[in-house]
């Protein structure tokens, strides 16, 4: 599988489009996932995705080998992170607009038939409590936050992701996952068997 | 909870903790049911995040070929500037070696030396005799026409022995006493310098002062690792 990546980066850096456009596929799920995570709107994850992809073929000459969905999520990272800037210079776009979104594309979690009706509101609910708490972590957790529970990336790759070390890794990661624990905490959303009210 | 338990808590439910972080984590946690049940939650936080559905892309994304703009040829500058600031580092602390070596180290310790000459000549300017007793020694048999005699002390520093004549055999604390003497000697020994006459700027020596070549030369070496670590980093 590296292999055949690698062979087709290579193949990418001579200009081959269609090699590359291959990587495209094999990735833009994720890509499209964390920036809609971290803009929390469903256009502007698109556009971001969009670019991410652009600049990383116009790049694809400075990758040096490596971990080349590291290379390419750091690229979507950076490509978030200005993102945010911008909307902060120019805050135009409310943070949950994505929420309501009907072009934000189709969740994957379809209802499982054996689920009952009690269970689909409450998954809904905890998956809009999760949302709204991720959109409303710091920058630096929502990102490791998201690479981590939600992509299931490694500590070492996060770390190459977002350019840090892997203790400040963890420990964003520890108070991303305190704040959003306190979230849910509050709106009751945790599994009853979890839930300790002592304070 | 203290930040330092969260961490330690995140960190064993990804199982991150070194073993004997985990051996105590779990004594404690035998011990501590505040701390485990922040750890059942936790964990019941990070199982729903990973329950998180994944949201289906717009569309695809891929690059039309016809419009997509080809990749940047790639020039390594910035390794060629690495490179060329750690050669001319090495280059300099070589210099500044072989400088050291030739001169046998004389050439530092007479930096802040040269300094204190023209105080020096200055106090032997007033005095006629002085010079006339200082001219023969230093250029030999000196001629009434002074300028010759002090090209040759220019180009052959003669030996002298001790104080500031020493100074001479490297060269860097040479030329104030010779220009002095050229100063002086035109006009015949006659001419005398009077206690007011301003006293002649310091001669810099000659080339560059060892210990900032090898500084210089250690900066950029330095300089060059820095930003060879940080592109490492950069990726």
């Amino acid at each position: 599988m590296a292999n055949e990546e690698l062979r087709l980066v290579a193949a990418g850096q001579r200009g081959d489009v269609e090699a590359f456009n291959q990587l495209v596929r094999l990735y833009e799920g994720r890509v499209y996932n964390l920036c809609y995570r971290m803009l929390s709107d469903a256009d502007a994850a698109a556009d971001a995705t969009q670019d991410t992809f652009i600049a990383a073929y116009r790049n694809l000459n400075r990758f040096r080998g490596g971990l080349f969905r590291a290379w390419l999520l750091r690229i979507a990272t950076n490509t978030c992170y200005d993102m945010l800037r911008a909307r902060q210079r120019r805050p135009a776009v409310s943070l949950d607009a994505g929420y309501e979104d009907e072009d934000a594309g189709p969740r994957l979690d379809l209802p499982d038939p054996a689920e009952s009706p009690d269970e689909a509101v409450l998954r809904r609910e905890l998956a809009q409590a999760l949302e709204l708490g991720i959109a409303q972590l710091p920058e630096d957790q929502r990102i490791v936050v998201i690479l981590s529970d939600v992509q299931g990336l490694a500590y070492d790759e996060i770390a190459a992701v977002t350019n840090t070390t892997l203790g400040t890794v963890k420990s964003r990661l520890s108070r991303a996952r305190a704040r959003l624990r306190d979230i849910l905490r509050a709106g009751e959303l945790l599994p009853s068997k979890f839930r300790h009210d002592d304070e | 909870m203290p930040e330092r338990d969260l961490e330690l808590l995140s960190a064993y439910l990804d199982n991150q903790l070194t073993v004997a972080e985990r051996i105590n984590l779990d004594r404690r946690l035998a011990a501590e049911p505040r701390l485990r049940a922040e750890l059942e939650e936790l964990r019941a936080t990070t199982t729903l995040l990973r329950q998180l559905a994944p949201v289906r892309p717009p569309r695809s994304f891929t690059l039309d070929p016809t419009t997509a703009p080809r990749p940047r040829r790639f020039i390594p500058i910035t390794w060629f500037m690495q490179l060329g600031s750690g050669l001319a580092g090495l280059a300099l602390v070589l210099l500044a070696t072989v400088q050291l070596l030739v001169m046998g180290g004389v050439g530092v310790e007479l930096a802040p030396a040269a300094a204190p000459a023209p105080a020096t000549l200055e106090a032997e300017a007033p005095t006629v005799a002085t010079m006339a007793e200082s001219a023969p020694k230093t250029s030999g048999a000196m001629a009434p026409e002074a300028t010759p005699a002090a090209d040759q002390a220019a180009t052959q520093p003669p030996p002298l022995a001790g104080g500031a004549g020493s100074t001479t055999e490297n060269g860097t604390g040479g030329p104030p006493a010779i220009d002095r003497t050229v100063d002086t000697l035109p006009g015949g020994a006659e001419r005398q310098a009077t206690p007011f006459e301003t006293p002649a700027p310091a001669v810099q020596p000659r080339g560059f002062p060892v210990g900032l070549t090898l500084a210089l030369g250690l900066v950029l070496i330095g300089l060059a690792l820095a930003w060879h670590l940080a592109s490492r980093r950069t990726g």
